[in-house]
């Protein structure tokens, strides 16, 4: 297991360094926004990396719901991985919102404008943000299905999210990916996107597995302070 | 070259580094702190 958890990261830090090299160096300036675009190849895989994580938060909240009165040791189990990857999905939320904002005080003049985009995407972080409080000071045997429940509605969020910019004017560009005919970026860019979105999902994987042993740890010795408690009792 | 440009592309950059080293770090030490705690108990 830690000589995987070395070539993960081994593997990790090479798509990294090979993103940032393609990125940097082979893709070629958009001739519209120049430099600045290259924000493009950290922003998008945030997002990514967001719905990635999220998405394996509400998969583990709801096989949580399903198993916690069947099998306790898968419940908690998913519980844990559920923990990990919202931590992980709110990191690359507050990546994607800051590389945004720079990127937009660059493009457009401003840090931050309360259109749908932007506000929906602050309503998800702050959901989120929410679930890990709630995590962290409700005490008591029904908190971790407070928190899966959090984390279901929660997730309700990311459709309006990616669909705002259909439904709604923004200030934030029209949908570029899936977004029709004329949507896209040029071709000639996409190498630089794929490999940081790569980099960038393995990343969030070795994290969130580091992330993930930590809770099973904390977990077990929580369970055996427990056991010592009745049994002093 | 735009040095607003410039700039926040550095700057977007460093920042995506920054957040994602400060998260790793805060991981590494809840890591190591639950090991300690899983061999005392």
């Amino acid at each position: 297991m830690k000589l995987f958890r070395w070539l993960w990261l081994a593997l990790t830090v090479t798509l990294l360094a090979n993103g940032f090299r393609v990125a940097m160096f082979v893709v070629p300036i958009d001739q519209e926004q120049g430099e600045i675009s290259r924000i493009l190849y950290y922003h998008v895989p945030s997002w990514c990396g967001m719905g990635v994580f999220f998405a394996v938060n509400l998969i583990c909240s709801l096989v949580y719901l399903a198993l916690r009165n069947k099998n306790l040791s898968g419940a908690l189990k998913a519980d844990a991985l559920a923990l990990a990857s919202a931590e992980m999905g709110v990191v690359y939320c507050l990546i994607g919102m800051t590389t945004g904002s720079l990127w937009g005080r660059a493009a457009w003049g401003i840090w931050w404008t309360w259109d749908a985009r932007l506000t929906t995407t602050l309503v998800l972080w702050l959901i989120y943000v929410a679930y890990l409080l709630v995590r962290r000071f409700v005490t008591g045997p029904e908190m971790r299905t407070l928190a899966a429940v959090v984390a279901i509605f929660g997730y309700l969020d990311i459709p309006i999210v990616y669909m705002s910019t259909r439904w709604w004017r923004t200030q934030h560009p029209a949908p570029v990916f899936f977004g029709g005919p004329n949507s896209g970026v040029d071709p000639s860019m996409m190498p630089a996107l794929w490999w940081n979105m790569a980099g960038w999902v393995a990343w969030g994987i070795f994290v969130c597995g580091l992330r993930y042993g930590a809770e099973r740890r904390q977990q077990q010795a929580d369970r055996l302070a427990a056991h010592a408690a009745l049994e002093a009792a | 070259m735009n040095s607003l440009s410039h700039r926040h592309l550095v700057l977007a950059y460093a920042v995506t580094w920054i957040i994602h080293l400060a998260y790793l770090a805060y991981v590494v030490v809840k890591w190591r702190a639950a090991k300690t705690q899983a061999k005392q108990s």
